[in-house]
Order: structure tokens, then C-alpha cells, then sequence
């Protein structure tokens, strides 16, 4: 890779990585998960950079990458390790955040972990990531059509959550 | 509800620590990615490549139109034709070894001719080496070796019992026109060629109804057997014996 094409990598790499990490995190549940696979989804869009560059999609592709680098890291787990229930969707405890926001990142990633990883992904994408129908059916590699059915299915899922169904509750209380 | 949604993902995806990896790592382990999936690819477009020359060597091999018998004699001798085999070398096999075995492998240690061609063990000019060559007789009108040539293989002896053998097609010991592309001929012929090994005096073959000691010269021998079905080798299959001195078998092998 040429000197120049070689600092894009590394002002890109700067600039999103932690953007990235925090999508591959919605979409495991732990950090230092989170944080494995957009390090080996770095290196792996090293390898393609220059010609991602060329055709002007590299947000699009890195996000992709991200995406299945993590889902392809779950299912290696499945078959790997033996998951425990509810310690499968880690959160980390973090005793200086009030306890509000608190209690709302635990609902929100319990609800999570309870979707098929394929429907948390479009929910994640479309909702965190503000991606439109066709480029998070261009991140997971499937129809736009397949996006839209699996989003509508994660959000039914996430109404009837009870959980948080009861935040939501609160929240039109408050 | 998807606002709120929003709002929510944002929040759990917030912490305190920014995540920023070591740039120069990153750079490193792509480039020796890139360096290792170069090696995997140059590896596996050159074992492709070998693939598809061994195919298009066997349909060529297989594809040719089989001759028609003809009463016409056939040339008396076959003299020296791997040496008249360039043309293999340029277009299927263009391997400097096996044209240097050619060109200046001259010192034939055995050697055994028939109508079909030849088989021959050839000695390295330093004398240190020994290499078989496999040579035909065209066929049909047209050389064999898939290639328009008349050398068929060529190697290099190394082992101690090796023993080297390749078939090729044949029109056997009856006289025929093999210039006449209405040739019919559907024989095979069997090439053998070896070391001697230690304490071993006599090389017998059998089988496709036939029995014959190989040809053994300065620690080399070779042979050739002829069938005019393949097929036949099915039901009477050649058998290598190998006996001592004293006339007991020491070795004794279907190949």
C-alpha cells in the first residue's frame, strides 16, 4: 500500500474506530468483544483499503465488515464455550453513571440479547447507526426487503418486552 | 417508540473510554495478512495451473482418434528419439531439466526399442545421476505425447527400488501404416524402468499372457510389455519377480 493511500487508513482507523466499536457493542453485549472484532475488522478492511477507497464506500464497507465480523465471533461462541443464560448479554456495571441511565442500558441490552442476532442487527443499524433500509441491507448483505420484515419483527418483539415495555411507561409518565 | 429506541441504544452505547486501538499494530497485522493471503494465492493459482495442464494433457491424451491397421511395413528401428522430442518440451512441458536430460543426457546405460518406441535410462554427464525416458512411435499419423511429440515422459531415478512405469498408446509388433489416419490401433504399451537393486540378478515379467526377463545393465534395467486391450491387464495382470544369485525370489509385486 502507498505511503499516502496508507495515512487515509490511518486517519479513517482514528476518526471511527470507537463509532464502530460502540455498533459492534450493541450488537454483543461487551466491550471487550466489541472491541476484538472491530480490531480484526481493521485489519481486515487494511487489506481491501485501497480499492474500497477508489470506489468511494468506505463507511459503508467498515460497517459492514464490522457487522459480520461480530455475528461470525457469536456464532463461533456458540459452538465453542458453553453460554450461561442471562450472562451471555454482559453488561458492565459502572457505578458512577446515575442510576436511571443505568437501569435503562441494562433493558435495553437485555432486550437486545433477546433478539436473533440478524433482527438486532437491522434494529442497531437503523436505529443507532440511522442507516436507511438499502444500506443496512448493503451492511447485512441480504434484500432490502429482508431488512424491513426483520426490523418490523425486532420491534415487535422489543413492544412487548416487558421491560421494557414498562420504561416506556415511565417514560410517557415522566 | 423508534426515538425512544434511539435514545436508548445511544445511552447503552455510551462509556467514559473512547476506544482507540494501536494504529501501528493494525497497520502491521494488515500488511502481514496481506503478505500471507499473496503466498495462499500464488499457491493456489499455481496448483490450479498444474491441475488444468494435467487435464488438458490427459484429454488430449484420451481425445485422440484411434488409427485403422494397414499392411504397410513400419520404420526398422527406433534410434534415439527422445532426443528428437523438442517439440514436447516447447509446448506441454517446456522444462529445462527435462530438455537438458535430452539434449545432453547422451550416456544411454539401457535401453530397450520395438515398434512402438522406446524406453531408456540415461546417465548425467557427471555420472551421478540416472533419468528414464519414454519415447513413441507416432501414431495415426500423429506423434504421441498429446503435444506432437514422440517423447512421452521423462524423470529422474532417485530411489533405490523404484520402479518407474508408464503406459502409452501402441500399435504392437504387427506391421502397420501408422501414417494413415484410417490406422485403426488400439494396443497399449507398458514401459518399466528401475535400479537394480542389491543381490538382485534377474528381473522376471509376467502376465497379458506373456513372460520375459527385463533388460539389466550397469545396476539399470527395462522392459516393455505390449497389450492390444487395456482392459486385458484386468484379468491378467503384470507381475514384477525379482530373484538373487542363487535363483530365489526376493521380491515379487503386481504392477
Amino acid at each position: 500500500m502507498r505511503a499516502e493511500t496508507e495515512q487515509d487508513y490511518v486517519e479513517f482507523v482514528t476518526h471511527q474506530a470507537n463509532a464502530l466499536c460502540r455498533t459492534a457493542y450493541l450488537l454483543c453485549g461487551d466491550w471487550r468483544r466489541a472491541e476484538d472484532a472491530t480490531q480484526e475488522a481493521l485489519i481486515r478492511l487494511y487489506r481491501v483499503w485501497g480499492r474500497i477507497q477508489r470506489k468511494g464506500a468506505v463507511g459503508a464497507y467498515a460497517r459492514k465488515v464490522v457487522v459480520s465480523t461480530t455475528l461470525d465471533a457469536l456464532r463461533r461462541k456458540s459452538s465453542q464455550e458453553v453460554v450461561g443464560g442471562d450472562d451471555y448479554f454482559v453488561n458492565e456495571t459502572e457505578r458512577t453513571d446515575p442510576l436511571g441511565v443505568l437501569e435503562d442500558r441494562l433493558v435495553i441490552t437485555k432486550a437486545l440479547a433477546e433478539l436473533p442476532p440478524r433482527q438486532r442487527a437491522c434494529v442497531v443499524l437503523r436505529y443507532f447507526d440511522e442507516l436507511s433500509v438499502e444500506e443496512t441491507a448493503a451492511a447485512l448483505d441480504c434484500r432490502p426487503g429482508t431488512v424491513k420484515s426483520q426490523t418490523l419483527r425486532a420491534l415487535e418483539k422489543l413492544r412487548t418486552h416487558p421491560a421494557l415495555a414498562e420504561l416506556s411507561d415511565l417514560a410517557v409518565r415522566g | 417508540m423508534t426515538t425512544e429506541l434511539k435514545t436508548l441504544l445511544g445511552q447503552a452505547a455510551d462509556r467514559p473510554a473512547t476506544f482507540t486501538p494501536d494504529v501501528a499494530d493494525l497497520v502491521a497485522a494488515g500488511r502481514h495478512r496481506t503478505r500471507v493471503r499473496r503466498a495462499v494465492i500464488s499457491g493456489a493459482t499455481a496448483a490450479t495451473t498444474a491441475t488444468a495442464v494435467i487435464a488438458v494433457l490427459l484429454v488430449g491424451h484420451l481425445g485422440r482418434t484411434a488409427p485403422q491397421p494397414a499392411t504397410i511395413a513400419q520404420p526398422k528401428m527406433v534410434t534415439d528419439l527422445c532426443a528428437k522430442s523438442d517439440d514436447f518440451f516447447r509446448t506441454a512441458n517446456d522444462d529445462a531439466w527435462r530438455r537438458e536430460v535430452v539434449s545432453t543426457w547422451t550416456d544411454k546405460v539401457v535401453e530397450v526399442t520395438d515398434l512402438d518406441g522406446a524406453i531408456t535410462v540415461r546417465r548425467s554427464p557427471d555420472g551421478s545421476q540416472y533419468a528414464y525416458c519414454v519415447a513413441g512411435v507416432p501414431i495415426n499419423g500423429r506423434p504421441l505425447g498429446g503435444f506432437g511429440a514422440t517423447l512421452l515422459n521423462v524423470g529422474i531415478v532417485t530411489r533405490p527400488y523404484q520402479i518407474q512405469r508408464y503406459w502409452s498408446m501402441a500399435c504392437g509388433d504387427e506391421p502397420v501404416d501408422r501414417d494413415d489416419r484410417s490406422t485403426l490401433c488400439m494396443g497399449v504399451r507398458y514401459s518399466y524402468a528401475g535400479r537394480v537393486p542389491e543381490g538382485v540378478t534377474r528381473i522376471a515379467f509376467s502376465g497379458l499372457g506373456q513372460h520375459a526377463d527385463a533388460t539389466i545393465k550397469d545396476g539399470y534395467w527395462v522392459h516393455r510389455v505390449y497389450t492390444d486391450d487395456i482392459r486385458n491387464g484386468t484379468t491378467d495382470p503384470i507381475y514384477i519377480t525379482m530373484y538373487n544369485d542363487s535363483g530365489k525370489q526376493v521380491f515379487k509385486e503386481r504392477y
